[in-house]
């Protein structure tokens, strides 16, 4: 069965980039638009991973990302920011409430699928 | 009291937000659009090639079972051919020894022929003899008279055995050349058989190989293609970072309409906005574009990853 792997952005042209790339590399998708909607897709399925911008409207990145670290069921998930930011205190950020990757936009289709590769529970 | 300049402002800047804003709303349409379908694209291709695929391994399926029967057919003609060719072999040589026997009977009829005349001659002393004896030999002189008749007759018949066996041995040497000719006929054609045999069969694998062969091709197209529709969709991630760039921007401007609207314009509450516009950037060409003041447009940053 294939891996699923769920994916929050603002951007729906990003979603569709991501999902492209994630499906024709056998993943299956599931697509959120912000962090509140991505808590709500978090009903008891399970998620391989988790791709997450930062910002967005709502809820962002990383409160979505302390938010599911709170979630018995999911805490244990990875989760991959996807995010224009690059400067180091951002980073340091991500890393501080459980982020296990930072992948800098415009993303390489390769470099992001050996990181779902690497990071994607069994 | 405001001044000229800042009613101005008041004036332009919600005009600006909403081209911004519009312009984002565009873009991120247009390259909505854009992905789904190139997505359809490269989905409609996928199923195009697989479909030719699918068409193109059964026809190389039919066509190698074709060849598989049709070389075993050909196979089997062939020996067909070959035994029928052995076998005509083995009747022109029997011919040829039924000639070689003629020879042999003809010999048979002339040493008849001879014996025939030496009786003849052997008969006419007997006579010579029994007119001698005088009417002792008279009986005598009768059964030399039959001799000399079974003698004339034996060679008459062995005159004739050795015409016939003449006609027969120039009837079969006529046989035999005719028959060496439609055997070498035969070989020529039954070789020519075996060329041409071998020749078509050759030429079907290979068609069916390079049938085998174009498949491959259109696999290579298709995963080309879809390459190309992923590169294509990957460059338009551009929208979602100019998007970024024209929502802050757009911000600042709507912080800066505030200020701009106070009763009393605060200078200072002004050089804070504009100080703190850098620390609201999140690319790192926002940042880079700040501090430059040439109007080149920096080249965005690839993605880098850094695992925790």
């Amino acid at each position: 069965m294939a891996k699923s792997i769920l994916i929050i952005d603002d951007s729906a042209s990003m979603r569709q980039v991501v999902a492209m790339t994630l499906n024709n590399a056998g993943y299956d998708t599931v697509e959120a638009c912000d962090g509140e909607d991505a808590l709500g897709k978090l009903d008891g399925r399970k998620f391989h991973l988790m791709i997450c911008d930062v910002n967005m409207p709502r809820l962002d990145g990383l409160g979505f990302v302390r938010a599911v670290k709170d979630n018995p069921q999911y805490k244990f998930t990875p989760i991959v920011m996807l995010t224009t930011e690059a400067g180091d205190d951002k980073k340091a950020q991500g890393q501080a409430v459980g982020a296990r990757a930072w992948v800098v936009k415009p993303f390489q289709p390769p470099q992001l699928l050996a990181a779902v590769a690497k990071l994607a529970l069994p | 009291m405001t001044t000229p300049l800042q009613r101005m402002c008041l004036r332009v800047l919600p005009i600006w937000i909403r081209h911004i804003e519009s312009v984002r709303a565009q873009t991120e349409q247009a390259a909505q659009a854009l992905i789904t379908r190139f997505t359809r694209l490269s989905e409609t291709i996928d199923l195009a090639v697989e479909e030719l695929v699918r068409r193109s391994h059964e026809q190389r399926s039919q066509l190698s079972e074709l060849l598989g029967h049709s070389d075993a057919q050909l196979h089997e003609l062939l020996a067909g051919l070959h035994q029928a060719q052995h076998e005509r072999d083995a009747t022109f040589a029997e011919v040829l020894e039924l000639r070689g026997r003629t020879e042999a009977m003809r010999r048979t009829a002339q040493e008849v022929i001879t014996v025939a005349g030496q009786t003849k001659l052997l008969s006419l002393n007997a006579t010579i003899e029994a007119v001698h004896a005088a009417d002792y030999g008279r009986g005598f002189e009768v059964v030399a008279r039959e001799v000399r008749a079974l003698a004339l007759r034996a060679n008459s018949a062995g005159q004739r055995l050795g015409d016939e066996m003449q006609t027969v041995a120039q009837t079969l040497d006529t046989a035999a050349r005719q028959a060496d000719q439609r055997l070498a006929r035969d070989r020529e054609v039954l070789n020519g058989a075996d060329q041409i045999t071998h020749t078509l069969l050759s030429e079907f694998r290979a068609a069916t190989e390079a049938l085998a062969g174009a498949t491959g091709n259109l696999r290579d197209i298709s995963t080309r293609v879809r390459t190309e529709v992923a590169e294509v969709l990957v460059a338009l991630q551009f929208q979602d970072r100019t998007s970024q760039i024209l929502a802050h921007l757009s911000e600042s401007m709507e912080q800066l309409q505030t200020l701009l609207g106070a009763e009393a314009l605060d200078e200072l509450a002004l050089t804070r906005w504009f100080d703190a516009r850098e620390a609201t950037y999140t690319t790192a060409e926002q940042r880079i574009t700040h501090d430059r003041d040439d109007a080149q447009t920096p080249a965005a940053a690839d993605g880098e990853i850094t695992f925790f």
